[in-house]
Formats: C-alpha cells, structure tokens, sequence
C-alpha cells in the first residue's frame, strides 16, 4: 500500500482535482462565506465615501485571472453606482479596457448610470508607470479621447477631472506588472491619494507589504476577497460566490494530499532505518 | 453569456474545445495539443504584433512626427539602432539606445522606487516592543515583525560563517521565516490555479446555457 501511494500515477490526483473542482459547481451546497478584517475594511472605505466622490478603477488584468478580479471589479462597480459616485476606468493591460467595458455595460443598466455623465471608459494605454505619472501632471496629455473615440472635452464628467487630486479614491485591480506596485509609487507615493487593490492570488503575497506599510488602505485576495466582498455587497449569484464552493472543496483535497504526501514519506523512511537495523 | 448568432455560438464552442484539448495534456501529450499550442502560439504573437503597432508605433511615432514633430525621428532613429543587434557586424550601435534606455529608467525610476519599495519597507519594520498602551498580542505580532525580518537579513549575510549560539540560531530562525513565506505563496499560488480551472468549468457551463437558451 505504501509503494502504491508512493508510486501513484498522478493522472489519478488531476482526476480527483477535477471531480472536487466540477461536482461542487454542479451541484453547490453553498458553503457559508465569513468576510475577513480586510475585506470589511475594504467594504468600508468605499461605503465611507461621500456621495458623488470621484473614483478611479483601473483594470490591469488579463484573461488568466479573470474568474479572480472581475469579480470584484463588477462588485466595486455595484458599490459605487449604488453610492451615486462617478467613475472614470483605465487599463494599463490590453485586454483590461475590454474587461472595463464588459463590467460597465453588465452594471451600469441596473442603476441607469449614464455614459460620459457617470462613468467613463477611457481604455488601455501602453507605457505602466509613465502612464500614471503623466496622469497626475496633465491627463488630457495621455488620453484625448475616451474607448468610443469621443473626445474628453465632450464628456461632462472628465470636466471635473484635472489629476490624480481629483480622485477621492483609486482602486487597481492587479495580476502583476504593471500593476499595484506602480500605483503605490506614483499614487500612493507621490500623490499620497487613498489606493485601495484586488489581487489575483499569485500576486496577493506581494501586496501584503505595501499594506503592512499603509500604501493600501485595504486589499481583496484572489476569488475568497472577491467572495467576500460580494456577500457584504448582499450580491445574489455573485460569479466569485459561486465558484467559492469548488475552490473550498479543491483546497481540502490538495490541503489532504499534502498530509497523506508526508506521512507516506515518514512511513517510507521509519521502514528504510528500520530495514538498516 | 448570451449567444446572439450562429457565429457567437460557433466561437464560445471554439473557445471549449481549445480548452479541453490544453487539458488533454494531463492525460499525455497528444497532436490535439499540439495544435491548440500552435494555435495559442500564433494568435498570441499575431495579437502582440498588433497592440505593438496600434498602441505603441502608431500614435507615439508615426502620428507625431506625420503632425511633423520631427524631434521623435531621434528616437525612430535610436529603435532602428537597436535593432541593428540582429547584424553582427553592426550590433555595436545598439549598446548606444540601449545605455540610453537603461539610464532613462534608473533615473526615472530609482526616487521613487527607493521611496515607496524600500524606505516605507524598512519605515514598517520599525515597531515598537516595549512602552504604555502595548497590548501583549500587539508585542507578540511587532516582536515576529522586527525578529522576522533580522533573522532573514541575517541569513543572506555572507561574509560570516553561519556558526555559534547567536549567529547560527538567528540564520536558523531567518531561514524558518522564509520558509514560512514561501509556504504562504505557495497556499496562494495554489488557490490561484485552481481558481483557473474553476473559471474555465465555469465558461462550460455558461457555454452550456448559452446553447439551450440559442435553441429554445
């Protein structure tokens, strides 16, 4: 038995994986999900923002992370409009205006925020850091016009918009480079603005500094923020709270292979010495 | 997902069957495999040619300089410079963008970076361990901060043998201390993976709606 488990053809453990990632999603149980420090934190300097406050989204994720950030770009969204506060988005990733542009047209209907009034798209520019640091000295500099290709002196709402010190808060949501660590040099560090961040999960770990630091005011971690974040926001089917299930599952069975792993390992070992007298 | 016509549905069964081919490698490698790698490898290529062109060339150079700013023929002048490393016998002439891009950006980047990177890091560490109003979980939390980050300082200082009851012990504790943070990005990593897969099983079954609700 021992040999066998050492030995074990892995394709058994994608197989497992593979049934815990899609019987949960078939049939969901619904597994309770309790909001972390952070994630109310999060909740709450959003909820804490006056009402028409100008808020900054920036979309810097690709498809690979997708089913972790927009999530949460679609939850903040329900917030903020819900709050009656304008938002203008940008992306310092391709695909991000295209994310940008799905959030908003899925969101925006539901509270009849309007285009140009109050949101604006202003899509993906090339160029990281530079971007942002140009955005702060004059914004109409980098963006002439918005994804539609309507001219920023046509949209009412870029009217208030001169800086980074027009933003009462910005929000990145990130899965690397360019992405958080940008926005806390220029944003958070030069323009001492409030940043707030969602992460993928492979990028959470680094984040955590900068929150130790106090350049984030609080972050959401992977598909459980996002999760989180939807059940304080009372969201009904929530793509991240559907998923959380199958994410749970998955974890108790790779959490369980890591244990078995190790004691086989042990046990293999304690045999060896004992076979070497 | 909504599927609007024949060529939405065609597209997001598309989008399935490459998936399941790229997974198909867990089972062994096979030529269904292969080809959505190549198809992968193709269109990405193709889509970063485009963005290249349309969002960098494009408006930063040649818009510019047909508005007849002829300051950027510099730097039009530099990019072909550096693309001159292809020739050996030319490949000199693109150390000189190249110094002038790397000298660009250190300047550019290394205030700020030193700034928000490294002295807000080393500011965050600073914690006090003794004094009124600490709580003990607050001195327990400021005590594995501050011992944390001076043991693994400690274990990548190399000009002295990690040996003896001080130094060695505290090289030990560093080494515990990124094991730990490894382990914790691996936990996340983990939870990164899976939550690819879970994205993908979920774009099945929106996929799957998408198809009965075309033909119902």
């Amino acid at each position: 038995m021992l040999d066998y488990l050492a030995n074990l053809d892995r394709r058994w453990i994608f197989l497992a994986l593979a049934v815990a990632v899609i019987a949960p999603l078939l049939w969901p149980f619904h597994l309770p999900v309790e909001p972390s420090p952070l994630s109310r934190k999060f909740y709450q300097t959003v909820e804490d923002l006056p009402s028409n406050s100008l808020v900054l989204l920036s979309f810097d994720y690709g498809p690979g992370t997708k089913v972790e950030c927009h999530p949460m770009a679609v939850a903040m969204l329900h917030h903020l409009f819900r709050k009656k506060c304008p938002v203008v988005c940008i992306a310092l990733w391709p695909e991000g205006s295209m994310f940008a542009r799905q959030a908003l047209q899925e969101v925006a209907p539901q509270y009849g925020a309007r285009e140009g009034i109050d949101y604006v798209n202003l899509g993906y520019k090339n160029g990281g850091e530079v971007i942002l640091r140009g955005m702060g000295e004059d914004i109409r500099a980098i963006y002439s016009h918005d994804l539609r290709g309507q001219a920023l002196a046509d949209l009412p709402l870029m009217e208030r918009v001169r800086g980074w010190d027009s933003f009462a808060l910005v929000c990145d949501w990130s899965m690397g480079r360019p992405g958080l660590a940008e926005f806390v040099r220029v944003v958070s560090g030069q323009y001492r603005r409030p940043l707030l961040a969602g992460t993928s999960a492979v990028t959470t770990p680094e984040a955590y500094p900068f929150l130790n630091a106090g350049q984030v005011e609080s972050l959401l971690g992977g598909m459980r923020g996002a999760s989180e974040y939807e059940v304080l926001l009372g969201l009904k089917d929530g793509q991240a709270t559907r998923g959380i299930d199958a994410q749970s599952v998955a974890h108790f069975l790779v959490a369980g292979l890591i244990i078995l792993a190790n004691i086989v390992y042990f046990a293999q070992e304690r045999r060896r010495r004992k076979a070497e007298g | 997902m909504e599927a609007q016509s024949w060529g939405d549905l065609l597209g997001m069964w598309l989008g399935v069957a490459l998936s399941l081919f790229i997974f198909s490698f867990l089972y062994k490698d096979n030529p269904l495999y292969k080809l959505a790698e190549h198809i992968f490898v193709g269109v990405s290529a193709g889509y970063w040619m485009c963005i290249g062109y349309w969002q960098v060339l494009h408006p930063n150079l040649i818009l510019r300089l047909q508005a007849g700013d002829w300051r950027y023929g510099a730097a039009a002048i530099m990019g072909v410079m550096l693309l001159m490393r292809i020739y050996p016998r030319w490949a000199w002439m693109g150390r000189w963008p190249l110094a002038f891009m790397v000298g660009i950006f250190a300047g550019y980047n290394i205030v700020y970076t030193m700034q928000a990177q490294v002295l807000r890091q080393i500011e965050a560490t600073i914690l006090p361990l003794w004094g009124a109003g600490l709580t003990w979980y607050q001195w327990l939390i400021n005590l594995i901060v501050v011992g944390g980050t001076l043991c693994a300082l400690l274990y990548f200082y190399f000009s002295k043998e990690q040996r003896g009851p001080l130094w060695g012990r505290a090289a030990r504790v560093g080494i515990w201390v990124l094991m730990v943070s490894l382990g914790a990005a691996f936990g996340y990593t983990v939870m990164a993976r899976l939550s690819l897969f879970i994205g993908r099983v979920m774009y099945f079954q929106d996929v799957w709606r998408a198809t009965v609700n075309f033909f119902s």
